[in-house]
Parts: structure tokens; C-alpha cells; sequence
């Protein structure tokens, strides 16, 4: 659709319009954090551990302080007493745990190879680096605790001394609240599987990887006395940095303003925590009065960020002899790493994804049993498909390796226990809202052609060539809901929209969420212009600015197309509620929003289309000419919005993986990559497109390729590129998208947030499709990633138990 | 990845100013900078502190594929897209384009030359495989304009190290013209797409006028000791014509007897393994391209 084009106004809905970020973005034009340039800024370097566990006997930095240029040195004693510890209640979950209490620099002892020591602040970076260089620490080695379910024994040291264990957090879910009622339960759930006709249980292992932005971390601070803190921070949650940073570093509330820059590259969970750097910068900022900088590199990012998953899976499922699912019973052991990460503290991330594990099935009973280990690695931080990446893998290995044991196709077990209408609370306690599981269902299988793959691959396998198929799916979060935020992270879920309308006729929205590429400005536009039957190239989105924006929750969770535009929209419907009553009462005439359409720039009577008004004047009347009004209005057109569901709401995708291995080598390629998706009503076909692309090339890289390595003294082995191996664009197959919507009851436009957790059901289609072709061995992957040497190893295990 | 202080950068535009630029400095306080695209990185994370880069980018002479009645000369500052795309490279010298064509990616190979990868000589890369494998010779000069040429099997002589002096530039790769009926191939196989080789196989044959191996080379790369020349699987290929099953077999002993290493891109045996899968294909190439067949 041409963008001068204002006919047919209502279809900005559902365009595909080219987005409205990418000009800058492509042209080298974006405006990211290290391009903000203060004038006088100071720039920071972290000395880092260089053990995974060990004593600090001493830090000398004379020589580095002796250095022209170098400004300032802190250590964790010149701020023990200075700053407060964490964990405060700002960034606490309302989660009982064993919270680790830590500073942003270390004190006395290092816990993970990568720990901030001390920080370095120069004049320019390059004295900061050798002078941080010559930082001396003496360490004194500790032993490593590296393995989480060593770390869970009881005759384990603890990482955290003082702790009293290493288990970090632990719950149970499924059972009900006490005891007994957790016992009963799970007496009965034993019953199930004692006499089920058939029973599945494995241990899935899922390696330590996440997702690397493009751009890492970043933090500008800036003080005066006058004004106060303003700090520049690569982050998905503006607001919520705002108040940690006022609430740790003790300043008056309406001191600190937080921006998250315009553009960012990337965010993905990993900047939605609150960081011990950005905290230690701003106290810097504000003690020497000068703007002070932090720029991480991407070593410092790979050993300190986007390490997720990492979890131990023990998981059992049960089925009758007609291939109804029964019960699941998990046994999920996460490694945490170091648990010092404000907000999320490593596992909410295993917490939340174990709420998530029934996934899109009707189970009877559930029994899940999570415990989370603290290790001498760096902490958790979320990633896209927060929690659940390792859960839903093997519970759609799970299923695949039941059906195998009854002999049908996996296909047929999940749709015959695929939730058939919703609303539905699941075995976990989480509500799914709306939607049609079976009709996303059967587009995919539609998609698929099963039959017609069937005869293709019994062809190949004449020739020797192995084919396979597999499948998955994935109800994920469509936003975050208050009900589920509170109790989660102690904060707010609702989503908030300011809409200003300009007297020329032009509108600038306001948003309290920080995106970082996921094209708000275009999707936000492309509302507004609906709602007035205006251009989305006159609707312009700031967001990040905590001095000038609504207060959001942030980017996270798939917000956007949930919360966020159902904020926007009721914001400018309740804009158009008032234009149309001062616009009633000019042509006097009896008439409110519903007498009128907003039709091509123009606001139009429908009782008599001869009384109209175009929307620029009108607008620039209200603001500019506030006179002759009707009784109690005033003029003025800017509102804020705030939007809650009553329930958590869902999306629902399916994907559909056909690959071929070379069982030779192991390798395998994936022939084929076709999903189905109930995103519900799309505001932009190819914004949510690109969301799609990029969540399975995320989860296929996870699969494939990315892992984060320590060695057995703790040492992060993979903090360049070289090892830490993302997907390339060959690396990955064309991903046919498709679209099964339904749209939700429970949104003004009936869109869906989709994107966050849409990574998850990529590993268990693909580990599916590659056991589907390897049928003839008898092979069930059971850990990931899922690399041609894995696939070797069990086929030459194949063939050694087939020789004897 | 800021890197220590660097007192000058020159960008001579001969090989004498380049020779006189890093004369100026102890041994090893200077560096030459070729294509950057390893020595960079090494500078950003402080493993290298030179004082001095000279910067051999602007440098001609150095530049370019020649190929008459004499042999073949690469310069050393040939750039990797310039071997992926030269017609000169053909049977025997094949290999090159091979390995060139998958180096790292599109910008790498818009930068990298075959004299910096062979002068780093990082354990995981292609182009001393190759290089070794194809027996060139390498004709290095220093500040009296003296030049002396070295052997591959002499230059290479383990990860990071060379038998180039740090006054040495090195001029360029050579070969003499191969035999007729020559054919080479190179293949690799990384976790992803044109990545380090986990292992990598370079193989040159030369066949005589009954189609039968006469002389043959087969070099690996991947292995911790970086591009070794596995004389063994030379004789095994001798006498072979080509067939799959007889290649297969001498791959077979080939991985067999190499004492490949687990590292986190692959274990010891799945190495051996690609040595066999990735090797016979490029085993047979080099055999068809011997043959003068596509």
C-alpha cells in the first residue's frame, strides 16, 4: 500500500507496510547508546575476575591510579559502605528464595569467572583499558562449584556462604497448597503411571545458551545537583531501572530519569534485568559530578549475559491404550549460576518455564517438582523463550518417543490431546484465554501433507537417502498480565499509551516500553492512523523516556501486540469520543462517537455526510480555538491510556520440520520449515513475520549450534565468536509462515503480543524430524544441541548393538 | 577490546619502504598488517602490543595472480575473493580456490589475504593446508633486498609460528608449473556455515597416462597441531585409479592412524569420521580434476 494513500483508511490494519524504522536503521542513521555523546564524559572499564571461585587477598591499583588520565578508582570496600547491598525489595519477586546478598563490586571472594572487581574511570577508553590492565589482585583459589546437582547435595559447599545451601530456589506445583493435599496428589499421579499402558521417562539435558543482541549493554550516567541523575541505559524496562536505581542509590524519586535510547540492537530478555554495572556507574556519575560511560564488549557480554536454559529435565509421561494422555511428572534441575541478577535473580526463568511445561495438552494430573542450583557460573539472564526453552524440548521428545512406543503417528497422539476449546486452565494452574488449538492444528497438518511425505520418504529410504518429519507446538504469553507480573516480579503488567494530537493534525504517541528492533514505531503508527483515518507516515512513537512517558513494565513478554497497542487504541479512542462531541455540538446536531465515521482525514455525520470536518481542523480547533465550547468541555487533546486484561492471555503457533541425515556423517540439513500461527487479528503481516523468522533462527541456533562452556576449573571458554557459534543466514532454511488466526476476545483489536516465547517448539520439531528419519535405528535424542558428532555417536551406538 | 598503545602506523607503498619502516624498530615491536582480519582482533585483545603497524594494504608489488610458462605466483597480499575467483587456479592448483571461496564470510574475504593467513598460521584455518599440500614455496625478503625461498614443509612449523623472520616480508607463494594430469581439492567441515575447520582435507594427485596415481598429497587441517601432511596417506593413494572403494579404504587408514583431538567443536573419533566423509569427496575431485574433467 502506497503510504500517500489515505482511501480505505480501517485497512492500515493489517498492512504490510514497509516499517517505518528501517530507513534509519539500514541507512547507518540509528541512534544507539555509545552514539550519545556528552560533552566532559568519563568512560569506564571493569577489572574482572579471572576465577570462577576464589579469595581476594589483595587489590593494588597504585599503579593504574598513578596513570595521566585515570580519574577514578573504586573497589568493592570503597563502596561496601557507601551503597546499599542487594537484594532490595525493588527488585525482588514475591518468591520465597534464598537471595543472595552481593554489591556491584565484589567483596572478599569472586563467584564466577567474569565478576566485576574493580572499575576503572579515565578519560577515554584506552587509558581505562591500560590502566584497568594493571590492576594487581591476588587471588587466592577456592574450588569450583560447578555441577548443579552436586551443588544440591548437602555435603556441598555453598557458593553463598551464609546461605545455608546452595538451593537457591525450589518449588512444587500441580499438588494444591499443603502438604497433604501435595501428597495426595502425587500418590495419585504415581497410581497413573503404575498403571498406564504406556510410559515415557527420560533425563533431557539442555546446554547453558540464550540469545547474544547485536548490540551488548551500555550505560551513560550524567549528575547535577539541580537536575539529578540522568542515566542512558541499553534496556527493555526503563521504568523499572528508574526505580531500582532510586530506591538502592538513595535519591529522591523525581531526581532520576532513566532513557532507554531510540534505537536499540536487540534486547530479548537479556536487557530486561537490572544490572550491578549500571548501578555502579550512576554512584560514579554522581559522586565525581561527571557524565561517566560504560560501552561492554562482546567478550565482557558472553561471559557475563544471555546464558539461559541450563536445565536438567527428568521428566515422565503417561498414556492409556487409546493414546490419551494421562499425567506428566517433571523433575526439573536448573544450574543458576551466581544468582546475582536484580529482578529475575536466574530462576524465575526455570519457574516460570515449569508453569508452562503442560503445555497445549490435556493432562489429568500433573506432579512438577523444580529445584534450582547456585554454581560458580555467571547468573541466568532471560532469553527469548524465557524458562521453557528446555521444558518444551523434551516434552515434545516425549510425546514423539510415546507414540513411537504405541506405533502411531506422534502427529495423531498430539491432536487427539490437544486442548479442544479454550478457555482452559491447565495442570499448572495457568489460564489459557482463547483460541483454537485444533485449527492451528490442522492448517499445519495441512501445510504438512503428511501422507504424500510418507510415500516420499519410504521411496528415499529405498535408496538409502533418510528423510524425516517432525512436529511441535506452543502456547505461549500474549503479554504479561498484572495477575501473573505481581505475584512474578512484584510489578505491573498493564500496558499504558499517552496519544497527543498535534494542532496540525499530526499525533505523537507515547510509550513507557524500550523495543529494541521489534518495530513499534511502525505498529503503533499504523493503530493510530486506523482509529483517525489518517497516514501512518504522521503518527510519530517516543519511547524509553521515563521523564516523558506513561510508566510501562517494559518490552517484554510479548506486550507489544497485546498491551501496548490496546493502550493506543483506547487512548485514541477516547480522543475520538471527545473530537466527535465538540464536533457535534459546532454542527449542532445531537451526536456522539457512534453518530460518526473518521473516514479518508475527514470526520464525517453519518446521518448526513453534507456535515463534515476534516480531522486537521478540527483537531487544531479543539487545541488552538478553545471558545464557543459546548457546557463543562475544555479544550486540549492528549490522553493516557491504560490497559489490563481481566485474564493472562495467549498466542498459539505450531511448527513443522522435514529434514534429511546423512547417516554417514551425522550431518543432517532441514529440508523444510512450515508453521502455522493464532496470533489473532495482525497489525503488520511483516513485522509479525519477521518475529517469526527470527524466533526459529534463535531456536534453531540454540539447537544446533550456540553453547556456553566451562571448564572444569570454571573457566567460560566461549566469550568470542570464534566459540560461541550463532547460526549465519546459510545455515538455516527458508521458514514458511502461516496463519490460522483467531482473533481475541479480550484486546480492542483483537490482536495478540506474539514473539517472546515463540523459540520453544523450534528443538523439539527439529530433534523430532531427525529420530523420524532415524526410525530404522531405534534413536531418541535426548540432549541438545543437537550436532552432526551427537548424531553419529548414536548411530554408530546403533549399529555397534545391532552387530552384537 | 581496546588495543595497547601504538606509537606509528606507516603505509609504505613499496616493499623497500615497508622493509625500511619495520627496520626502524626492535625485532617483533613492529608488525606488518596484511588483509587485518586476524592480526586486528589479536591487537583489540592485547595478545599482540606492537609498537608500529606497517600496513602493507597500499603495496602493488604484493598484489596479484601470475601464471605462465614458469609456474604460478600468488602475492602475498592477494586477497581471498581474488583466488575464489580466478581462472588461472585449475587442476592441480585448485585447491586454492576452494579454500578460498569458504573463508570465514563475504567481508573476510574482501580483506583477507593468503600471505597473512599463511604468516599467522592460526592451528584452525584452510589456507596453510593448502599451501602445504600444494608444496609451495614461499619467497620471503628482509632489509638488505636479499630473498630467499622456503619450503612449505619447511615454513610451517606449528600453531602461530613460521619459519618467517619478523624482519621478512613475505613476497609472495610460487609453484612451478605441475605435471600435466594434476588435480587438487580441499574441503572442510565447521559447526556453521564457512567456519574454522573442525577438519579439513587437502588432497593433490598427479596421475600418470593410464589414469593410475602417481604421485599424491594429503593434508589435514583442524588438528591441534594445525595443517599437517599425513605422508602415510600419500603412498596409500599411490597406484590408485579413482575408484570410490580404494579411496574409501585409504581414508580409512588415513583416520585411523591420525591422532586426531576432542576439543568443544567435536570429539577425537567424530574428527576421524569427517576425515573419511569429507575426505573421500575431495579425494575424488582431486582425481576427476587430474582427469581435466569438471
Amino acid at each position: 500500500m502506497a503510504t500517500t494513500e489515505v482511501e480505505h483508511s480501517k485497512d492500515w490494519l493489517g498492512a504490510r507496510l514497509a516499517r517505518k524504522e528501517d530507513q534509519r536503521l539500514l541507512a547507518g542513521d540509528g541512534r544507539y547508546l555509545a552514539d550519545i555523546v556528552l560533552p566532559g564524559t568519563l568512560h569506564a572499564v571493569f577489572v574482572r575476575s579471572e576465577y570462577a571461585h576464589a579469595r581476594i587477598l589483595e587489590i593494588d591499583s597504585s599503579e593504574a591510579r598513578a596513570m595521566t588520565g585515570v580519574v577514578a578508582i573504586y573497589t568493592g570496600a570503597d563502596i561496601k559502605d557507601v551503597i546499599k547491598s542487594m537484594p532490595q525489595p525493588v527488585l525482588l519477586p514475591n518468591l520465597p528464595a534464598r537471595y543472595p546478598t552481593f554489591w556491584p563490586l565484589a567483596i572478599d571472594t569472586v563467584k564466577f569467572h567474569g565478576e566485576p572487581v574493580a572499575l576503572v574511570i579515565a578519560r577515554d577508553k584506552y587509558v581505562a583499558e591500560d590502566a584497568a590492565e594493571s590492576v594487581f589482585v591476588d587471588y587466592e583459589e577456592l574450588e569450583p562449584i560447578l555441577d548443579p546437582e552436586r551443588a544440591l547435595e548437602a555435603d556441598c559447599a555453598h557458593v553463598h556462604e551464609g546461605d545455608g545451601g546452595n538451593e537457591i530456589f525450589a518449588m512444587s506445583f500441580c499438588g494444591g497448597e499443603t502438604e497433604q493435599e501435595k501428597q495426595a496428589n502425587n500418590e495419585e499421579v504415581e497410581k497413573i503411571f503404575e498403571h498406564a499402558a504406556y510410559t515415557v521417562k527420560e533425563r533431557f539435558r539442555v546446554q547453558r545458551t540464550g540469545i547474544t543482541p547485536m548490540e551488548p549493554r551500555g550505560v551513560l550516567c550524567e549528575w547535577n545537583d539541580s537536575d539529578g541523575l540522568t542515566a542512558y541505559i541499553t534496556t527493555q524496562r526503563p521504568h523499572i531501572d528508574r526505580l531500582a536505581l532510586i530506591d538502592i542509590l538513595d535519591i529522591s524519586a523525581e531526581k532520576v530519569r532513566v532513557i532507554a535510547p531510540r534505537d536499540q540492537g536487540g534486547g530479548f530478555g537479556v536487557k530486561a534485568p537490572f544490572y550491578r554495572e549500571n548501578l555502579i556507574i550512576a554512584h560514579a556519575a554522581r559522586e565525581l559530578k561527571r557524565p561517566v560511560r560504560w560501552i561492554e564488549s562482546r567478550y565482557e557480554s558472553l561471559m557475563n549475559v544471555g546464558q539461559e536454559r541450563d536445565q536438567i529435565n527428568t521428566l515422565e509421561i503417561a498414556a492409556n491404550e487409546n493414546g490419551k494422555l494421562l499425567a506428566v511428572r517433571n523433575h526439573c534441575i536448573t544450574d543458576n549460576g551466581v544468582g546475582t541478577t536484580g529482578v529475575y535473580w536466574g530462576f524465575v526463568m526455570p519457574f516460570l518455564g515449569n508453569v508452562e511445561l503442560p503445555n497445549a495438552y490435556t493432562w489429568d494430573k500433573g506432579d512438577v517438582r523444580l529445584q534450582v542450583a547456585t554454581t560458580n557460573k555467571a547468573c541466568l539472564t532471560p532469553s527469548r523463550a524465557f524458562g521453557h526453552f528446555p521444558i518444551r524440548f523434551a516434552l515434545e521428545r516425549a510425546i514423539d518417543m510415546i507414540a513411537h512406543k504405541m506405533a502411531i503417528e506422534p502427529s495423531t497422539l498430539r491432536r487427539q490431546n490437544l486442548i479442544p476449546s479454550l478457555p482452559y486452565t491447565s495442570v499448572t494452574n495457568e489460564y489459557y484465554d482463547s483460541g483454537d488449538f485444533l485449527k492451528v492444528w490442522d492448517n499445519l497438518m495441512d501445510q504438512a501433507d503428511l501422507s504424500s511425505f510418507r510415500a516420499e520418504q519410504a521411496r528415499a529410504r529405498e535408496a538409502g537417502r533418510y528423510l524425516g518429519i517432525g512436529f511441535a507446538c506452543g502456547v505461549e504469553l500474549s503479554g504479561v498480565a498484572s495477575e501473573q507480573l505481581v505475584p512474578m516480579e512484584n510489578q505491573p503488567g498493564y500496558g499504558a499509551a499517552t496519544v497527543r494530537l498535534d494542532p496540525r493534525g499530526k499525533v505523537l504517541v507515547f510509550g513507557g516500553d524500550a523495543p529494541a528492533g521489534q518495530g513499534h514505531e511502525t505498529t503503533a503508527a499504523q493503530v493510530v492512523a486506523a482509529e483517525f483515518a489518517i497516514n501512518p507516515a504522521d503518527v510519530v512513537l517516543k519511547t524509553g523516556d521515563t521523564g516523558t512517558t506513561p510508566f510501562g513494565a517494559g518490552s517484554i513478554g510479548a506486550r507489544a501486540g497485546s498491551y501496548f497497542v490496546s493502550a493506543v487504541s483506547d487512548a485514541c479512542t477516547q480522543l475520538k469520543d471527545k473530537i466527535t462531541r465538540i464536533l457535534a455540538h459546532d454542527l449542532q446536531i445531537e451526536a456522539s462517537l457512534q453518530h460518526f465515521e473518521f473516514k479518508n482525514g475527514e470526520v464525517i455525520y453519518l446521518g448526513d455526510d453534507t456535515k463534515r470536518q476534516s480531522f486537521k481542523d478540527i483537531v487544531e480547533r479543539i487545541i488552538m480555538f478553545p471558545i464557543n465550547m459546548p457546557e463543562g468541555e475544555v479544550g486540549g487533546l492528549e490522553t493516557t491510556a491504560f490497559f489490563e486484561a481481566a485474564k493472562p492471555m495467549i498466542c498459539f503457533n505450531a511448527d513443522c520440520c522435514v529434514v534429511e541425515v546423512d547417516i554417514d556423517s551425522g550431518e543432517f540439513k532441514i529440508l523444510r520449515w512450515v508453521t502455522s500461527e493464532d496470533v489473532g487479528n495482525v497489525i503488520n503481516p511483516m513485522v509479525v513475520d519477521g518475529q517469526m523468522h527470527g524466533a526459529i533462527v534463535q531456536g534453531l541456533s540454540n539447537a544446533m549450534f550456540e553453547e556456553f562452556i566451562y571448564d572444569d576449573q570454571g573457566q567460560q571458554l566461549t566469550a568470542d565468536f570464534e566459540h560461541y557459534k550463532l547460526a549465519t543466514a546459510a545455515d538455516v532454511p527458508d521458514i514458511e509462515i502461516t496463519y490460522a488466526p483467531t482473533p481475541c476476545p479480550h484486546t480492542p483489536l483483537g490482536t495478540r503480543g506474539i514473539g517472546e516465547g515463540r523459540p520453544s517448539s523450534v528443538p523439539g520439531a527439529l530433534a523430532n524430524a531427525v529420530c523420524d528419519a532415524l526410525t530404522p535405528f531405534g534413536i531418541e535424542i535426548t540432549q541438545l544441541p543437537l550436532r552432526p558428532n551427537l548424531v553419529w555417536k548414536h548411530l554408530r551406538d546403533a549399529r555397534q548393538q545391532s552387530d552384537h | 577490546m581496546y588495543p595497547a598503545l601504538i606509537e606509528e602506523y606507516v603505509r609504505p607503498q613499496s616493499v623497500a619502504d615497508a622493509l625500511a619502516a619495520i627496520a626502524r624498530y626492535e625485532a617483533g615491536d613492529a608488525i606488518f598488517l596484511a588483509g587485518g582480519q586476524s592480526a586486528m582482533q589479536a591487537m583489540k585483545s592485547r595478545m599482540l602490543r606492537p609498537q608500529c603497524v606497517v600496513d602493507l594494504q597500499a603495496i602493488s608489488e604484493l598484489k596479484g595472480i601470475v601464471s605462465d610458462a614458469s609456474g604460478v605466483r600468488i602475492g602475498a597480499m592477494t586477497r581471498y575473493v581474488e583466488i575464489a575467483a580466478s581462472a588461472e587456479l585449475q587442476g592441480g592448483f585448485a585447491a586454492l580456490g576452494d579454500a578460498a571461496r569458504r573463508v570465514g564470510d563475504r567481508q573476510v574475504r574482501n580483506r583477507g589475504t593468503i600471505g597473512g593467513s599463511v604468516c599467522w598460521n592460526y592451528a584452525a584455518s584452510c589456507t596453510p593446508a593448502v599451501v602445504l599440500g600444494l608444496q609451495g614455496q614461499l619467497r620471503l625478503t628482509s632489509g638488505d633486498g636479499a630473498s630467499r625461498s622456503v619450503a612449505a614443509d619447511d615454513f610451517f612449523l606449528g600453531p602461530l609460528e613460521t619459519a618467517r623472520n619478523d624482519d621478512e616480508i613475505l613476497l609472495s607463494v610460487e609453484w612451478p608449473l605441475f605435471v600435466e594430469r594434476s588435480g587438487s581439492a580441499y574441503a572442510k567441515w565447521g559447526l556453521v556455515t564457512d567456519a574454522l575447520p573442525v577438519i579439513g582435507v587437502c588432497v593433490r594427485v598427479s596421475l600418470d597416462a593410464d589414469g593410475r596415481c602417481e604421485s599424491a598429497r594429503v593434508v589435514l587441517s583442524g588438528l591441534a597441531n594445525g595443517a599437517t601432511h599425513v605422508a602415510a596417506g600419500d603412498s596409500l593413494l599411490l597406484g590408485c585409479d579413482g575408484d570410490a572403494d580404494a579411496i574409501e579404504a585409504a581414508l580409512k587408514r588415513i583416520a585411523q592412524d591420525t591422532d586426531t583431538h576432542s576439543d568443544m567443536s567435536a570429539d577425537a573419533d567424530y574428527r576421524r569420521q569427517l576425515i573419511v566423509s569429507i575426505g573421500r569427496d575431495v579425494t575424488a575431485t582431486a582425481f576427476r580434476r587430474a582427469r581435466g574433467e569438471a
